[in-house]
């Protein structure tokens, strides 16, 4: 699993590529931390899914938990690109509800 | 069609992309679609996280996972000899963790009755936990009605197949 953090019009892209499971979690939890750590001063965040190939309820507490260290930072964020099998696993947990769909 | 596969591997982090990945290239014979063959690597993927995590939370244990194709579906059964589940129904509840510090949803056994045409669960504390999954692919089925249809239909369309093929080998 890769996490890659750009800004751009001060906003927090963390694009996601490749597999998140109980194996990769804790590497993509790192890098997404970092990435947020070093952009505390952005005005929002937004997951970019396009790369992921598979996700299973890991991607949920993955998720729940960058929700939470954003929020810390009063950073509101969203999720786009997501594929229909994340879509699946991630509409079943409501997290629509904290972190909305662009 | 019967075929059957059986995967014995320890409750390593690492093995779960293989056996998820295992599992859907056994699936292939029974023609599932993407999306279904999606929900079972999602599953899969669940169940071994149960055994990783919770069955064996001291240190890799041996997991089972055994195989079956029947006509449409693929039988499947994730074994494990760890902890064992002492209140299922308590298990079973979305969003119940017993880790809650690990950034852990509770969703897996929810996504599993969720993704899989049939589940339950096993499990005996102190002695293991058995999941059995059954997963009905509806193209696999599909397909099987698709196959009988030329014999009820012998000539007309099959003709014309046979002359287009032999056009395109001509064409070589």
């Amino acid at each position: 699993m890769q996490v890659v953090g750009k800004v751009s019009d001060n906003t927090l892209y963390i694009f996601l590529s490749g597999e998140l499971d109980e194996h990769s979690a804790p590497g993509a939890r790192k890098m997404a931390d970092a990435a947020i750590d070093a952009n505390a001063a952005c005005e929002r965040a937004v997951f970019d899914l396009s790369g992921v190939r598979f996700m299973d309820s890991t991607g949920i507490g993955f998720l729940v938990g960058r929700y939470k260290r954003l929020r810390r930072y009063g950073i509101p964020a969203a999720l786009q690109s997501v594929d229909f099998a994340a879509d699946k696993v991630l509409a079943m947990s409501g997290i629509y509800a904290l972190i909305p769909k662009l | 069609m019967n075929n059957r596969m059986t995967l014995e591997l320890p409750s390593l982090s690492a093995n779960g992309p293989f056996a998820r990945d295992t599992v859907a290239a056994f699936c292939a014979q029974l023609d599932p679609s993407l999306d279904e063959l999606s929900d079972v690597k999602t599953a899969v993927s669940e169940a071994i996280t149960n055994c990783i995590v919770h069955a064996y939370p001291d240190g890799p244990g041996t997991v089972r996972i055994e195989c079956a194709a029947e006509k449409s579906a693929l039988h499947i059964r994730i074994i494990d000899y760890g902890r064992g589940i002492a209140d299922i129904p308590r298990a079973l509840e979305p969003f119940y963790t017993t880790l809650e510090s690990e950034e852990r949803s509770g969703m897996g056994f929810t996504i599993m009755q969720a993704f899989m045409t049939d589940f339950s669960v096993y499990s005996e504390p102190g002695k293991g936990t058995t999941v059995s999954m059954r997963k009905e692919f509806l193209r696999g089925g599909a397909r099987e009605e698709d196959a009988q249809l030329p014999a009820e239909d012998a000539d007309g369309p099959d003709t014309e197949t046979a002359a287009a093929v032999t056009k395109v080998a001509d064409a070589r």
